[in-house]
């Protein structure tokens, strides 16, 4: 048995969806788009399947979700449902009553689940079910969702579903109504496989929308002219025979929802009184941008202890492995590739917890709205609506739910630019690499003693990426995309306090996907990145026998030196309790000891070096040395272009590569990665990654497209792979410029 | 009082919509802004927010302005 979920946006169905399932949901795509199908098993009956459906306002086709949501009721896409459960908010009868009169009309056995009666009483809204359970002739059942009332009562009408309701009980106007018999018999007889009770709705789409008749282009041309010689002959009459069905459901339903809502003039809501700044025109944009520095800045400070210890175990696991395994190219493999590969990238799982976090607060309060609500004017002079500001914040986590967030946009062209520009947008996976170069080289003071300069810093890198994404905007635009102006229309949900169950699933889901990344994607590079770093086998390198040759040199002549100041003592037993007493033997142990000491530092720069020796002639260092001198320009050496060339299917995996290139043989596997940065040094002295470096490359990572995720999601959601392209060679060309003009300007500025 | 633009119409004043013009005038029936609805302006700057029954609409002001509305009495 098949239940779907259907209903408005913001109506709760989500909530009830994890409530009627209890979280045993599994998230897929629809066949063949990837609009997300959401589906579980009812609660005590693992036999009832319970289908989310996108979000609706009708189900005529002016966006790809209600497309979907249609065809998933006729059963078009798959097996259709046994029962729809629609979702009304009670707050909002006749809007919501709306897409119930088409779902009614489909003749499936509809339940109405009358969700938010709290909400629409501080609204000033009583509503009556039972009025509405006898005027459409369906169940009618009040629920709380998000505090579970109800929830028993509707599964038990879901077990026992109720006979399908009498379809069509609205009106069409007499003019167009004249002429549906003729159009759907026309239909039967040119498309047999529309089930019969389907064709009256066919007919009402396509003669209402453009984009429904050109489903039936090729298939029925003949119905298609018919069709088009009707909506002439209404145009010439007179006839608004566009809004035919909208004029006539809602006549049937206005009435229906007038006798079971009483309203009464309340105070203004608490929404209001927060709407009043939030969204006023010049506290709100400020308003807006506040909230965005103070999430940067706790996403930043807030994880730091966390990494910390992450950064730890890290450590004491790799150290624990050598302890335990034998040495050898295998134990290498396993801590300073795999351990030390991917600890480098989970290390980062605090501040991406944090940044879905706040994402998900944004979302479940309301203010994600009013945020698009806000910057509705700034999109509209690049040439979008404020509709595109949801996928482009949704990218700041990851640009793929950002680009297929993009679907719900009613502007083919607004979906496609906005598509094209969410990867500008910082997503979570450049975050390591933005943490890991600002720890290193931005210092860790105060403005006015307030935020953070590294915090700020990381505010501009996203700032920086959004500017870039408006203005390739507002190019794509006026350049490739040319068109009417888009428009802006959006629900505004109530504020509500945010569920922290279902906000910590959320981010635990999130995070699944990026930590199974790591654990995929990331794992197989640090391997075969540890094998190209590994091989070919350096195994001489002159400098460092040279090295430890001069170390055991000096040391034999020092330990000779303390020798010969107590001839008849034995120096290598170092705690000789007759140094308490005798202040000359005391004095030669501590010379010893001092030996002793330069000797290991001695050791460790061959060892350092024999490790430089090895990555330099190793595979990935050709590489690097290949790509050298076209990435110079920029201020980058073999090192970072070698990271720069694995980072090409995944951003964070630059952060693995320089580990294992910094940290191969360290048998401690203790040098921070951003330490061994910042100490790194070219043969004549100067220091490898400097400030300016260090700034160029953030802002390549910035601009530049480095997910092959992203690519294939984009090729997916355009169907083509013209657009992925376009924008590959676009982001890389501009990360290039943008990165040779921050470095060879900050030279010419005196920068270092 | 004839119909006028929406964006005419001072914060609080409820309205019924008397017809729905322009660029977007099918979404925003979809969404219940249609001919015959009872709304509240709530906001009115930049941009407008609507009341329509417990819920709120945000939409650009030259869409509200192809939105012709009277007042009415609650």
């Amino acid at each position: 048995m098949r239940v779907a979920l259907c209903g408005n946006p913001n109506v709760g169905k989500t909530t009830l969806f994890n409530q009627l399932t209890g979280l045993r949901q599994r998230v897929a795509n629809f066949p063949g788009v990837t609009v997300e199908r959401k589906a579980g098993t009812l609660a005590g009956a693992p036999h009832v399947e319970v289908i989310d459906l996108p979000g609706t306002y009708s189900l005529t086709p002016r966006s790809v979700d209600e497309r979907i949501a249609y065809e998933v009721l006729v059963g078009r896409l798959e097996e259709g449902p046994d029962v729809v459960v629609c979702v009304l908010d009670a707050g909002n009868l006749e809007r919501n009553l709306y897409v119930v009169s088409q779902v009614i009309d489909l003749g499936l056995p509809v339940i109405l689940a009358l969700n938010m009666m709290d909400v629409a009483e501080e609204n000033g809204l009583v509503v009556d079910a039972s009025v509405l359970e006898k005027d459409l002739g369906v169940p009618v059942v009040p629920i709380t969702a998000s505090r579970g009332e109800g929830i028993d009562e509707l599964k038990k009408h879901i077990l026992d579903p109720p006979e399908p309701a009498q379809v069509y009980r609205w009106q069409l106007m007499d003019a167009v109504d004249a002429k549906i018999p003729a159009l759907i018999k026309q239909l039967a007889e040119e498309a047999p496989h529309v089930k019969p009770m389907h064709l009256r709705m066919e007919v009402l789409r396509a003669l209402a929308e453009d984009e429904a008749l050109d489903v039936w282009r090729l298939e029925v041309p003949e119905f298609v002219n018919r069709i088009v010689t009707l909506r002439e002959e209404f145009a010439k009459r007179g006839i608004a025979w566009r809004h035919a069905e909208v004029s006539g459901r809602y006549a049937w339903i206005g009435p229906i929802a007038q006798r079971a809502s009483r309203r009464f003039k309340g105070p203004a809501t608490l929404s209001d009184r927060i709407d009043a700044v939030l969204t006023h025109r010049v506290a709100g944009p400020l308003c807006f941008l506040l909230i965005l520095v103070c999430v940067f800045e706790a996403v930043f400070s807030w994880a730091i202890p966390a990494m910390d210890l992450i950064e730890a175990g890290v450590a004491a696991l790799a150290g624990g492995v050598r302890l335990v395994l034998p040495a050898g190219w295998i134990t290498d493999l396993l801590t300073d590739g795999i351990i030390t590969g991917v600890g480098n990238v989970v290390v980062f799982l605090p501040q991406i917890l944090l940044l879905f976090f706040f994402l998900g607060i944004m979302e479940d309060s309301g203010y994600m709205t009013r945020s698009a609500f806000i910057m509705d004017r700034l999109m509209k002079r690049v040439g979008l609506s404020g509709g595109s500001v949801l996928p482009l914040l949704s990218s700041y986590a990851c640009a793929i739910p950002g680009i297929m967030a993009a679907r719900t946009l009613d502007s083919e062209r607004d979906r496609l630019i906005t598509i094209m520009v969410a990867p500008l947008m910082s997503c979570s996976a450049r975050l390591p690499v933005y943490t890991l170069f600002i720890a290193a080289f931005i210092p860790a003071g105060k403005l006015m003693g307030v935020f953070g300069y590294q915090g700020l810093a990381m505010f501009s890198m996203y700032m920086m990426g959004t500017i870039m994404a408006f203005v390739a905007a507002a190019i794509l635009k006026r350049v490739v995309f040319k068109g009417p102006p888009s428009y802006f229309v959006m629900e505004l949900p109530p504020y509500r306090r945010p569920r922290l169950r279902q906000l910590f699933w959320r981010m635990y889901q999130r995070s699944r996907v990026f930590a199974v990344r790591a654990g995929k994607i990331i794992l197989g590079c640090s391997i075969v990145l540890w094998f190209l770093a590994s091989f070919p086998r350096t195994e001489t390198s002159p400098e460092a026998i040279q090295i430890e040759e001069q170390a055991i040199q000096e040391r034999n002549i020092e330990y000779a030196a303390a020798q010969a100041l107590t001839p008849d003592r034995d120096l290598t037993v170092a705690a000789d309790s007759l140094s308490l007493v005798d202040p000359i033997l005391a004095y030669a142990l501590d010379l010893t000891a001092q030996a002793d000491v330069k000797y290991a530092a001695a050791l460790d720069s061959a060892n350092i070096v024999r490790q430089s020796a090895q990555i330099r002639g190793s595979a990935i260092g050709y590489l690097g040395r290949i790509l050298e001198p076209v990435m110079q320009p920029l201020g980058f050496d073999w090192k970072i272009s070698a990271g720069l060339v694995s980072a090409f299917a995944a951003r964070e995996v630059i952060i693995s590569t320089l580990g294992i290139i910094y940290s191969v043989g360290d048998a401690e596997g203790g040098v921070a990665l951003r330490d061994a940065l910042k100490a790194d040094q070219y043969p004549d002295g100067r220091p490898v990654v400097t400030p300016l470096v260090a700034m160029s490359l953030l802002v390549f990572f910035v601009f530049a497209l480095q997910c092959m995720s992203t690519l294939a999601i984009a090729r997916r959601e355009t169907n083509t792979w013209r657009w992925p392209m376009v924008m590959w060679f676009y982001m890389t060309t501009l990360a290039y410029l943008a990165s040779l003009l921050v470095y060879q300007g900050g030279r010419l500025l005196g920068f270092s | 009082m004839p119909p006028a633009p929406l964006t005419t119409f001072c914060d609080g004043c409820p309205l019924m919509i008397c017809s729905v013009h322009g660029c977007a005038e099918e979404r925003l029936r979809d969404m219940g802004l249609r001919e015959g609805a009872r709304v509240e302006v709530v906001q009115n700057s930049d941009k407008l927010i609507v009341r329509l029954a417990g819920c709120r609409i945000g939409l650009r002001r030259d869409m509200a302005a192809d939105i012709l509305a009277t007042p009415v009495e609650l």
